[in-house]
């Protein structure tokens, strides 16, 4: 079944950029250009995630995210907005959304956090898992330990949790961004390219010479760890 | 005058003052004039008694000597004598029957007593009843005795004090609503200069300061405020002015490059080579978009905002943390980071932006300072402030360069060949500034030594044994 996905978008330029990706991906957009049809088509509740921007004509992005968490719909929602500071992000945040995007965004985040929200969802339905499993790499979340055929890995904490994020959105792109949020619970640019650095450590620790690379770079986006096929 | 003019004159300052005014003048006025009022009956009740109680007195002295028939004689004296123009005097038997005297009947009511009473009574040859202040004596023999002074005078006099009085209230209203008019003109004059001066402004003329005399009373020192508060405005305009000068400046030069570059993307010849002149120029736009951000976030900072974002962390961990995170990167390029004595230290502020001030701080370090080798954190607490500090091992700062090195889209000579915005330390020390801290870049000798210095809050020290 295709999931469908509602943009809740006033400017047509970014409208028609983002529903043309999420086409070119596999989803049913549908799109809704000021506050009122986009609260009534959300409230519908059919729709696999929304995209909110924050500045509407006719009602505000968080009154309408507020609407939809009273009347009990828990949709996924993604705020999009041009008002990227710290203090806007938490609000957004506080008001219910599961994800907070700062316009200008390039699609390939936006397309990240989508699905990674909804494998969140998908997880959250699923029994708690012990173990985390791609192609010969394990990962025992009890016991911290990480094997790749059969031979330990030594990880430091921050390490494991990097590589735990990525586990579990294995097969998926995962931004820089988003793992700054994930692993180190920071919202702010620190800059340099720092996370590359720690990628590209916890890859010497997993991917030996010789070994097919489970863990690659994906150019413009981020990283995504997935089995050599 | 409309209704609706009424309503509004009524809610005028102006108005208000007036009215308050003139109600206050009169309520002075009427408790001075209602003492003067009964002063001046008071004073002339007194004379009345004087006058009665004199004249029973001689009666009674006449009657102590020659009894009843002297008494008569007494006062038929008085009468034909002419002294008793303003007097009434009545002598009558047992019976009832005048004896002598002015009048012709005793007045039923009248009964001996102390002091004397009010009364209205015609005397002989009198059409007008009169009032009269009367006493009257019963004699052992049973003959009874009025003596009377007429008190129309008082009367007259009492009369006079009423017209007086409202004369003097009728007067208080012009002259208190002249007064109050010369007192609102000039408490007008004085805040409509400020108002002047707040007009000015307006239009533009942001130079422009209200008149201070130094007296330091409440005019004064609203001039006083007013005046700091448009020196802060003047300031501020003049800050947005240069920063968005430098913005304009600042972002002409990336543009440029993102212009020449797309031109260059266009030209290539293969797939691959214009693919890497694109990533070129999303590069600069990311650039440019981190400027945009960055200023805005300390455009945030240095209006105040995000102190309701404030909440107790530890900024122990947080630099810990941080530490961890750039150690990777501070190993490739060759250089020790490590933080001094690690310690809990529980801090109150915006988490999100001391971690990016933090992160600026040790970013700088190993942009600038790591051919030291050494960069070195540390936490610490004094008896007055929370201290943050890191240092590098590099070439340092210049005193005289240290100040322009914190300001926005400034920076130093060796700077410019390495890449970033120039705003890096003009955030951090916003961020000091809204936790109510200060950025101090002192020497390590050599090196750089950035201090974030802030307040301990004021609760009281937990008792140590």
């Amino acid at each position: 079944m295709t999931k469908k996905i509602l943009v809740i978008e006033d400017d047509a330029t970014t409208a028609d950029y983002v529903a043309k990706g999420l086409v070119e991906s596999g989803y049913v957009v549908d799109r809704a250009a000021d506050g009122r049809e986009g609260l009534f088509h959300a409230l519908d509740g059919a729709y696999a995630a929304v995209i909110l921007d924050r500045m509407l004509p006719g009602m505000d992005g968080l009154a309408i995210l507020g609407a939809i968490r009273a009347a009990g719909v828990d949709t996924p929602v993604i705020i999009l907005s041009a008002l990227g500071s710290t203090d806007e992000r938490v609000k957004g945040l506080k008001a219910g959304s599961d994800d907070y995007l700062v316009k200008p965004f390039a699609f390939s985040e936006l397309l990240a956090r989508l699905e990674a929200l909804q494998r969140r969802g998908a997880a959250n339905a699923q029994a708690v898992v012990a173990s985390l499993v791609c192609g010969e790499l394990s990962m025992d979340l009890l016991s911290h330990r990480v094997e790749r055929a059969g031979t330990r890995i030594d990880l430091q904490p921050r390490e494991f949790r990097l590589l735990e994020v990525l586990l579990r959105n294995q097969g998926h792109v995962v931004t820089r961004t988003m793992l700054l949020e994930e692993v180190w619970d920071y919202h702010f640019d620190p800059g340099t390219n720092v996370i590359d650095v720690h990628i590209s450590r916890l890859r010497k620790k997993i991917d030996d010479a010789g070994q097919a690379p489970l863990l690659h770079t994906v150019r413009g986006a981020g990283y995504m760890l997935s089995e050599p096929n | 005058m409309n209704r609706l003019s009424w309503t509004r004159l009524k809610h005028s300052t102006t108005v208000r003052f007036v009215l308050l005014y003139l109600a206050l003048s009169v309520a002075g006025a009427v408790p001075v004039l209602f003492v003067t009022y009964h002063q001046a009956d008071r004073m002339s009740r007194d004379h009345f008694e004087a006058q009665i109680s004199n004249r029973k007195a001689n009666l009674l002295l006449t009657h102590r000597t020659g009894g009843i028939p002297a008494v008569a004689q007494g006062i038929r004296d008085r009468i034909a004598g002419g002294a008793a123009a303003q007097t009434a005097l009545l002598l009558i038997d047992p019976s009832g029957r005048r004896i002598a005297g002015n009048m012709k009947t005793w007045p039923a009511t009248l009964r001996e007593q102390a002091g004397w009473t009010e009364m209205r009574l015609y005397r002989d040859g009198h059409v007008q009843p009169e009032l009269f202040a009367l006493s009257a004596v019963h004699f052992r023999s049973g003959h009874r005795l009025l003596i009377g002074t007429v008190i129309d005078d008082r009367t007259r006099m009492r009369e006079a004090l009423l017209i007086a009085l409202v004369g003097a209230l009728i007067l208080a209203v012009p002259i208190g609503l002249a007064g109050s008019l010369v007192l609102v003109r000039f408490m007008n004059n004085r805040i409509g200069s400020i108002g002047d001066v707040a007009a000015r402004i307006a239009a533009g003329d942001l130079s422009r300061r209200v008149d201070t005399d130094g007296t330091n009373d409440p005019f004064d020192r609203l001039g006083d405020s007013l005046n700091a508060m448009l020196a802060r405005i003047e300031a501020l305009v003049e800050e947005l002015r240069l920063v968005t000068d430098a913005l304009a400046h600042d972002l002409r030069s990336p543009l440029t490059r993102i212009r020449a570059s797309v031109e260059k993307a266009t030209m290539q010849p293969t797939e691959e080579t214009q693919r890497q002149a694109i990533d070129a120029t999303s590069q600069e736009i990311d650039g440019m978009l981190r400027t945009i951000a960055g200023t805005l976030e300390i455009s945030r900072a240095e209006a105040g905002m995000g102190r309701e974002n404030f909440a107790a962390f530890d900024l122990g961990a947080l630099t810990r943390d941080l530490c961890e995170m750039y150690q990777p990167l501070a190993e490739e390029s060759g250089v020790s980071i490590a933080v001094e004595k690690p310690r809990e230290m529980t801090f109150f502020g915006n988490r999100e932006l001391i971690g990016q001030a933090v992160s600026n701080l040790i970013d700088n370090a190993l942009k600038y300072g790591s051919d030291g080798g050494n960069i070195r954190i540390g936490v610490e607490e004094t008896e007055t402030s929370i201290l943050f500090w890191v240092a590098d091992r590099g070439g340092g700062i210049p005193v005289d360069r240290r100040e322009e090195a914190q300001r926005k889209y400034r920076r130093l000579d060796g700077a410019r060949a390495t890449d970033g915005s120039g705003l890096g330390l003009a955030l951090v020390r916003a961020v000091a500034r809204l936790h109510g801290g200060e950025l101090i870049l002192e020497d390590n000798s050599p090196g750089l030594r950035a201090v974030l210095r802030f307040p301990r809050p004021a609760d009281p020290p937990e008792a140590t044994l």
